[in-house]
């Protein structure tokens, strides 16, 4: 390969478990600076998809591609050391260690004291001040924004959110909105970003693109408002007419 | 070799593997449901062993004394579940292990003080003892009865587990072992089904190895349960399937090296035997289950 | 250098300050004011100090309880032992032993080099497999080669003189160098919790799977903190070798590693502080009790000697104990000074 695309790339993958199809020759890819949303029904295969990407489950077929690097089936912590870093459907955070550590726990070089680029972090997400605080401790919308700044904090060229509003309330998730868009934004870390949800609300404002998936098959795929109007969509995946885009 | 040798080895892999495929089940039952292996396993063992000791030595019959020592395992696998782990659930693993540990200790300590330190023999009746002359092969009676039992008992084991609400709900449990996880702490009514299982697999193999060495001890636990641990790992953690497997392949391992190993360095076959296990795990980390997809590292 | 947090560094410094000032505190005591008999405890309080807080580098980092390092104690101790033996002895009571190790006879530096070494290379290989297992079976295969270990001292007489186990071993420690030994194994097992490699392993036990999706390799990790806490255990047990001067392999099973484990637990795992704050409590009980195990009287019932009943009270107290605090008296916290307000 002569310069490798910078893009995450999935192409043609089927996840099978013992007798259910969870992902059927699904495919999508993600530049750097751009936001995908994935969304789809519960069971649709959305978190399988992030599960195979992050390298926790290795795919019946298909393959991922890194930057031009094949990370099919590679371990978890070399997919992330390729740039991918995600965050859980259910919040996963280091509970008994303090906020500060959670995010200094993962941070793999320094060019400068590791203290300053941490706080660093945890200022750009608004929570400095609970550093010192138990991760366990912390309300449910700030842990989701510790789990951001943890998984901002490994450098990552492609930054997977699975499901990042949820529980969250409108104030938190407009919050959430903001420092998405300002993550994709900022051409100093260079981050594409990849939201998996199946509330359309936030996903629509904040995507550039869009993939639906339904029973681990993608059914449609373009931009916010195409894929909203989409027959097929409203039909397989709302069964309702869809609620109007904010913003 | 002669085939009759062959035959005969085989056997006796078959019955010792019958015991520790019943001791791994009872270990993994529990370990299925809360994730935590019982380190005062080994001490059922113990205990439904001293019962029947008692037992016999006031006359009963040995098969008789067999029924309370099951019973006695029942009683004892509860006992360790009130003590060790219903006080501490939700609390870290750590000190959940160091207190089944505990119990273990204090189970040891006990024995050794009010009973005996030293081991004390069981008479088995010597029919047990005898062989079956069949053509020019030359069955043992006990590892004859004991694969029968361990095959009657995995049988019903197997019924209840696919047949019986609270059966359905551990094997749920263990076939799908993250997923239980994941969805939080078990029921307490399922924990104590689990630990009376453990209690009656454990007292079952506890009998019929007892049946095999002839003696109790104070200490006398610590095997069942290393093997039983080795077991499932072999067999691949959390899946009960692979509980019976590994007993079975951790059997013929040890025999096989009883058999082809130099006499001299027969002492060692426990070590040597663990040495196998590690090799194997080093080039199958998931033991022999092949269910093992979700990985860490 | 970077990725060392100045903040973890400072506040590990401060701990050991004041966890030093306490050792000094036992020395002076040692050495000035207290007799024979007492002074000899405190010493061994030191040693078992040490010893236990090498224990918690592992078992408080990485969550996972460890049966395994009273192994490494043994291997550390029957090589210190037989280092700093001298020739004379080892001819006489253990003929077998090759010229070279024979014609030996280490200083104490020397016996904790080799002691270190020796753990080292026995640590590595058994920290491979044991680092890739699964964390909740993790307590069971340590425990497994704590047996195994048993079994080799137990049988190997022309190395360890089985059950015999090895007498004469030099007296080369002194309350100062053991004081020394206890405030360096402090200040190791501070400053690896403190480094970032400490720091991974604590992420590890939170939640490795969560770990390995942000990077950290989860068995390298482990492996990692299990040679930390095998050297500064070597160091430990060599020092308490050459100040035992005699002891067998019964030193070195499930009596000794309830004892140096219930006293992480007491005091609580995930602290150095509590790991030294538990050996002194379990020590008190102990020497409290030894008296009584030696069978009493209460009026004119005479009471029987009582072997094991150090262990059972320990148990029976650890238990309730663990029942009414499962992290231990001091949980995660270690001596600091109170935090300044902002």
């Amino acid at each position: 390969m002569s310069t490798p695309e910078r893009q995450l790339a999935v192409s043609g993958v089927t996840m099978r478990f013992a007798g259910l199809v969870a992902l059927d020759d699904v495919s999508l890819s993600l530049k750097r600076g751009e936001v995908l949303g994935v969304i789809g029904p519960n069971g649709s295969g959305k978190s399988t998809l992030v599960n195979v990407i992050s390298g926790v489950l290795a795919p019946t077929s298909g393959t991922v591609v890194i930057d031009g690097h094949d990370v099919t089936a590679v371990a978890p912590p070399i997919i992330s050391r390729h740039g991918v870093a995600r965050s859980f459907q259910t919040v996963r955070l280091f509970r008994r260690l303090s906020v500060r550590d959670n995010v200094a726990g993962v941070v793999r070089k320094a060019k400068r004291p590791v203290d300053q680029i941490v706080d660093e972090w945890l200022e750009r997400l608004g929570i400095l001040h609970l550093a010192d605080r138990l991760a366990g401790d912390l309300a449910y919308g700030l842990q989701r924004r510790v789990e951001i700044a943890r998984a901002l904090a490994t450098g990552p060229g492609y930054l997977l959110l699975d499901e990042p509003a949820a529980g969250l309330n409108d104030t938190e998730s407009a919050d959430l909105e903001r420092v998405i868009r300002s993550i994709a934004e900022d051409r100093e870390l260079d981050c594409g970003v990849l939201i998996i949800d199946h509330d359309m609300r936030l996903i629509t404002s904040l995507c550039d693109r869009l993939q639906v998936l339904f029973n681990g098959k993608t059914i449609a795929e373009g931009i916010p408002s195409d894929v909203r109007n989409d027959p097929a969509v409203v039909e397989a995946y709302l069964g309702t007419r869809p609620s109007p885009a904010k913003g | 070799m002669t085939v009759e040798l062959l035959v005969q080895q085989l056997i006796n892999a078959l019955s010792l593997g019958s015991i520790y495929a019943l001791l791994a089940l009872g270990l993994a039952v529990v370990y299925s449901v809360l994730g935590l292996l019982n380190f005062a396993y080994g001490e059922i063992i113990t205990i439904a062993g001293y019962c029947m000791f008692f037992l016999v030595s006031g006359g009963m019959d040995f098969w008789y004394a067999a029924i309370f020592g099951v019973i006695a395992a029942i009683a004892t696998s509860l006992l360790i579940q009130l003590v060790a782990f219903r006080p501490l659930r939700g609390a870290p693993a750590n000190a959940v292990i160091f207190a089944s540990f505990a119990v273990s200790i204090i189970i040891k300590a006990l024995i050794s003080n009010v009973i005996s330190p030293r081991p004390r023999g069981i008479p088995v009746p010597s029919w047990v003892d005898g062989v079956i002359q069949l053509g020019s092969f030359r069955l043992p009676i006990l590892a004859l009865i004991t694969i029968a039992i361990a095959v009657v008992a995995m049988v019903a084991l197997t019924w209840a587990l696919h047949y019986s609400t609270p059966g359905l709900a551990i094997r749920a449990a263990a076939e799908d072992f993250t997923v239980t996880r994941l969805m939080g702490a078990p029921a307490g009514r399922l924990i104590l089904l689990a630990f009376v299982l453990s209690g009656i697999l454990a007292g079952i193999a506890g009998v019929l190895w007892i049946a095999r060495t002839g003696s109790v001890s104070p200490a006398m636990g610590f095997t069942p349960l290393l093997q039983s641990f080795i077991a499932i790992v072999l067999g691949g953690l959390g899946n009960l399937r692979g509980a019976v497997i590994g007993g079975f392949a951790l059997a013929f391992i040890e025999v096989a090296l009883q058999v082809l190993l130099p006499t001299a360095v027969v002492p060692f076959t426990a070590a040597l035997t663990l040495v196998a296990v590690v090799v194997i795990l080093y080039f199958r980390p998931q033991g022999f289950s092949k269910l093992a997809q979700e990985r860490v590292a | 250098m970077n990725t060392f947090s100045r903040r973890r560094l400072r506040n590990a410094f401060i701990t050991w300050a004041m966890l030093a000032t306490v050792f000094l505190v036992v020395t002076l005591l040692a050495e000035f004011v207290l007799d024979r008999g007492q002074s000899r405890m405190a010493t061994e309080f030191m040693i078992l100090a040490s010893l236990v807080v090498a224990i918690q580098s592992y078992v408080g980092n990485s969550g996972l309880l460890s049966f395994g390092h009273v192994a490494f104690f043994a291997v550390g101790a029957y090589i210190a032992g037989l280092a700093a033996m001298s020739p004379e002895k080892k001819e006489q009571f253990l003929p077998n032993l090759p010229d070279w190790v024979i014609s030996l006879e280490a200083s104490l530096p020397l016996a904790i080099l080799i002691a270190v070494i020796g753990v080292a290379i026995f640590a590595a290989f058994t920290g491979v497999p044991i680092s890739r297992m699964h964390q909740s079976v993790i307590p069971m295969a340590t425990l497994a080669l704590l047996v195994m270990t048993h079994t080799v001292v137990n049988l190997w007489d022309d190395v360890t003189r089985g059950t015999r186990g090895l007498v004469s071993v030099p007296d080369l420690v002194t309350t100062w160098t053991v004081f020394a030994t206890a405030v360096a194994i402090t200040g190791a097992a501070l400053l690896y919790a403190a480094s970032p490699a400490g720091l991974r392993l604590q992420v590890v036990r939170e939640d490795p799977i969560a770990a390995a999706a942000l990077g950290i390799r989860v068995a390298a990790t482990r492996f990692t903190g299990w040679m930390v806490s095998a050297v500064l255990m070597a160091i430990g047990s060599a020092v308490w070798a050459l100040n035992s001067l005699a002891f067998g392999p019964e030193q070195f099973f499930f009596a000794q590693t309830f004892s140096l484990l219930a006293m992480l637990i007491i005091g609580g795992t995930g602290s150095v502080t509590g790991a030294i704050a538990g050996t002194a409590i379990v020590s008190v009980i102990n020497e409290s009790l030894r008296g009584l195990e030696r069978g009493f009287a209460i009026g004119p019932i005479q009471v029987p000697e009582l072997p094991g009943l150090i262990q059972l009270v320990v148990a029976l107290a650890l238990l309730l104990l663990l029942i009414w605090r499962p992290a231990g008296l001091f949980g995660n916290r270690e001596l600091s000074i109170p935090r300044r307000r902002r």
